[in-house]
């Protein structure tokens, strides 16, 4: 078999192939891409998509990775219509700047923008901080474009913010970590920018009364960006519950005035907006060990943890982050419906070209 | 069909879980696509997901196509029978299993009719967000398979944002148990992939739903203006403008006619070029904000009169006249094409026009009724089935807006599905490619393709061999 790095030169040029650990292949644009991939194809190459590469590399033997991060670029933006279409390489902080200038706020809001690219996150079925408002970022997936395994090109969905037309083959490929297709380009729904981001903090002494300050602020209707309770920046062990206030001006100050009048405790100005952020970046976090989407559980899942364990709680959401002691982190149960979903990793990649599913 | 089949099947569902007399069977040979039509060989009724599963391993076992049916209020053809299949209604599995305040989720069987959750939910201070105009009448099971919208998805979007978990029965009669939600789906998201999939994955007998908190304050705003360019450039408008209303939603002068016309009659003006319903949720602040907003800008586009609902009982009556536009338009005609195109929001003035100037070159009736919104139009096409050359340009004058709204960015269902009506459209929109990776999923669910087969996919993307031409008793 011939070298791969000298394969995938003659297809994309020095500037094209990347040297390393493995080898990855960085094609400048959609035909490019596709040409790669018909290679692999058609030498039985394994190999590994991926965006900035900041995610842990999967399990298994890959003769090259294909990284999109130069297949780069707002393909559209509609200010008017609420609706962006990038390709997969594209930052994250690039496309976030884009819509702010216009007013829009895209979701997910996650902790590194700038080294994050749209395809590697909507592939790694990524949320952000502002998920207790918006939920999941692939609710707001509009339509894709795709490279399947044998080179093949196929689209699904639009970009409309409503369309029932085919299948919402993109739900599929949210999330599917590069296990069934390159992701090429994607168009995301917009919402509202927000005129002002207030922080309000207020320190609980244990993670029950954490638990319950947080599900006061949930019912005080304020509707907050995000909410989350967390012992991880507090040597001490004190916890606080963070409450970040996004919107319009008027909508937010009142949200500020109802919290601060309502919750005991809470402030401005302890931490920062950034920090909050910073805080999805937290070394040694561990798989969320809370599998449940149902709240009501969750108390009873975290106390399984000694209380000095270091958490990250979004309670609404539900999820928790646990970070330390491995060995009291289960995973979570992988979901049923395993026949389908082998035979849905068998259809779009016959010849596991692909990593499996992880 | 064979008779022992039949049998084992009256074994599994009872006697009232069988429907075989011709004349009973009548009553699902169409949905409400009623110009598709097909007398099903059997419908069968089962109560819940383990009769489900039975039947659909004796299903499986004797090769019978299979249509699942909710309430038979879609529009294009999803739930039409096909030759030598049964129909499997849902209209008994009617149980509510579980609401819960705590976790703001619902568990329902799939026959539950949508309206009747919001009210289970009411008394927690909780909804359920999408509503279809037909939900009186539709299920939360036809919901999912069609993915469903309605008014208020404009905010809060349209079923698959409020699906947390299905129990699937598959084509071969396994139960795949996917109802407990999660924040983070560990493999794929196979429910996600499932809702929309027009009956064509499985069979949904157990659906988990997200309940939200009823918003304290609501306001509703009519706006009456003398046709609709006006009314359509607010919208756009209020797009650019990013304010986020749960609603609106646009009504033409023939329309109008047809609802104060009827026992629907809301009162709108009946010398309105267009009507424009505009409703804002949320805390007080935030709805007086937006409604602020909101007037600023149909004022801009000298409107006959803006008026807001005084209290619920108003309101109720102005989304009656609304969400019943469809039933009052039997008084103007004896059938109706209902069109369910949409475009960017940026295009619906110059689309609403184009589809009214192609009506009018075939000399046909067109009343506009759309979720303004969300781009979604609804061109409704006046006709009499029984005028076989009237049926013939009605469907050309539909075929015609599709490309229009195709060629400017836009696409054939924002919430009817494709169903039977537009899978040959699929061609227009999608490459052969496109449609092969479809089919690469539905052979995933369903590799015996017996699940409502020739929906959707157009016959020869898939390579149907085995499909024959659309199974329809002509119009």
């Amino acid at each position: 078999m011939s070298d791969v790095r000298a394969e995938l030169e003659k297809l994309l040029g020095a500037a094209g192939v990347v040297a390393g650990r493995v080898v990855t292949a960085c094609p400048a644009n959609d035909d490019e891409a596709i040409e790669t991939i018909r290679f692999a194809a058609r030498d039985g190459r394994r190999f590994v998509p991926l965006g900035l590469a900041s995610k842990p590399f999967p399990a298994g033997t890959f003769d090259f990775a294909l990284s999109t991060r130069r297949i780069a670029g707002i393909v559209a933006y509609e200010p008017g219509d609420g609706t962006l279409s990038a390709r997969a390489g594209t930052r994250m902080a690039d496309l976030e700047s884009a819509v702010r200038q216009s007013g829009n706020h895209l979701t997910p809001r996650i902790a590194a923008p700038e080294r994050s690219t749209l395809g590697g996150v909507l592939a790694a079925g990524q949320s952000g901080l502002d998920r207790t408002r918006y939920g999941p970022a692939r609710h707001h997936v509009l339509g894709m474009r795709v490279a399947l395994a044998d080179g093949s090109v196929a689209k699904s969905g639009g970009r409309l913010v409503k369309n029932v037309t085919g299948y919402d083959m993109h739900r599929l490929y949210c999330g599917s970590r590069g296990s069934l297709c390159v992701i090429l380009e994607a168009s995301m729904r917009l919402f509202a920018g927000f005129e002002r981001e207030t922080l309000l903090t207020a320190t609980a002494i244990d993670r029950s009364r954490a638990l319950e300050l947080a599900a006061a602020v949930e019912s005080l209707a304020v509707q907050p960006l995000a909410i989350r309770a967390e012992n991880v920046l507090d040597p001490q062990g004190a916890w606080r519950v963070h409450v970040l206030l996004a919107g319009r001006d008027e909508v937010v100050e009142w949200g500020r005035r109802t919290v601060l009048a309502r919750v005991p405790g809470a402030g401005e100005g302890v931490e920062t907006i950034e920090r909050v952020r910073d805080a999805e970046l937290a070394p040694g976090r561990r798989p969320n060990p809370y599998a449940s989407g149902r709240r009501s559980r969750l108390p009873a899942a975290l106390a399984r943890f000694p209380a000095d364990v270091r958490m990250i709680i979004e309670p609404a959401v539900p999820i928790a982050w646990i970070f330390g002691d491995e060995a009291g982190v289960t995973a979570a149960e992988p979901s049923s419906g395993n026949v389908v979903a082998d035979r849905l990793k068998h259809a779009f990649d016959p010849r596991n070209l692909l990593p499996a599913m992880s | 069909m064979d008779a022992s089949l039949i049998e084992a099947l009256r074994s599994i569902v009872g006697d009232a879980g069988l429907v075989r007399e011709r004349a009973r069977r009548i009553a699902y040979e169409s949905d409400g696509l009623a110009m598709l039509h097909r007398v099903p060989d059997l419908v069968l009724l089962p109560r819940n997901t383990a009769e489900t599963a039975r039947c659909m391993r004796l299903l499986h076992e004797h090769g019978v196509p299979v249509v699942a049916r909710g309430a038979g209020t879609g529009l294009s053809g999803g739930a039409t029978p096909v030759e030598g299949g049964v129909v499997l209604a849902t209209s008994r599995m009617r149980d509510i299993l579980e609401v819960s305040a705590p976790d703001r989720l619902a568990r329902v069987q799939a026959g539950v009719v949508n309206a009747d959750l919001s009210v289970a939910c009411a008394k927690h201070g909780l909804f359920y967000a999408p509503d279809p105009s037909s939900q009186r009448a539709c299920t939360v099971g036809g919901n999912v398979a069609e993915n469903s919208g309605g008014p208020h998805c404009f905010k809060y979007g349209a079923t698959t944002r409020h699906v947390l978990g299905v129990v699937i029965v598959t084509a071969d009669g396994d139960v795949l148990d996917l109802s407990e939600p999660s924040a983070e789906p560990s493999g794929y998201d196979l429910v996600g992939l499932f809702v929309g999939s027009e009956g064509m994955f499985g069979i949904a007998t157990e659906i988990t739903v997200a309940l939200l908190p009823i918003p304290p304050v609501v306001e509703t705003l009519l706006a009456v203006f003398p046709d609709l360019d006006p009314a359509c450039e607010a919208v756009t408008e209020m797009i650019a403008a990013r304010l986020e209303p749960s609603a609106i939603e646009i009504l033409d002068r023939l329309t109008i006619e047809a609802i104060e016309a009827s026992v629907l009659a809301a009162g709108y003006p009946k010398d309105a070029g267009a009507v424009l319903l505009v409703e804002i949720e949320g805390i007080e602040v935030e709805v007086a904000g937006t409604a602020r907003a909101v007037r600023a800008i149909l004022e801009r586009h000298r409107p006959i009169e803006v008026r807001a609902a005084r209290g619920a009982v108003e309101r109720a009556q102005l989304w009656a006249g609304r969400k019943g536009a469809f039933g009052a338009m039997g008084r103007i005609a004896p059938d109706l094409y209902v069109a369910d195109v949409v475009i960017p929001r940026t295009k619906l003035g110059w689309l609403v026009r184009r589809a009214t100037e192609i009506c009018r070159a075939r000399n046909l009736r067109i009343a506009n009724v759309f979720h303004a919104g969300d781009g979604n139009l609804h061109p409704n096409i006046c006709y009499d089935r029984r005028d076989a050359d009237e049926t013939r340009r009605v469907l050309e004058a539909g075929e015609e807006i599709m490309k229009l709204c195709i060629e400017s960015g836009g696409s054939l269902t924002g919430e009817h599905g494709v169903g039977l009506e537009k899978q040959a459209a699929m061609e227009w929109l999608f490459t052969p490619s496109d449609l092969a990776a479809m089919c690469r999923a539905r052979d995933a669910w369903d590799p015996a393709r017996r699940l409502n087969p020739g929906k959707l996919i157009p016959v020869r993307a898939c390579m149907e061999t085995r499909a024959r031409p659309r199974p329809l008793e002509a119009v």
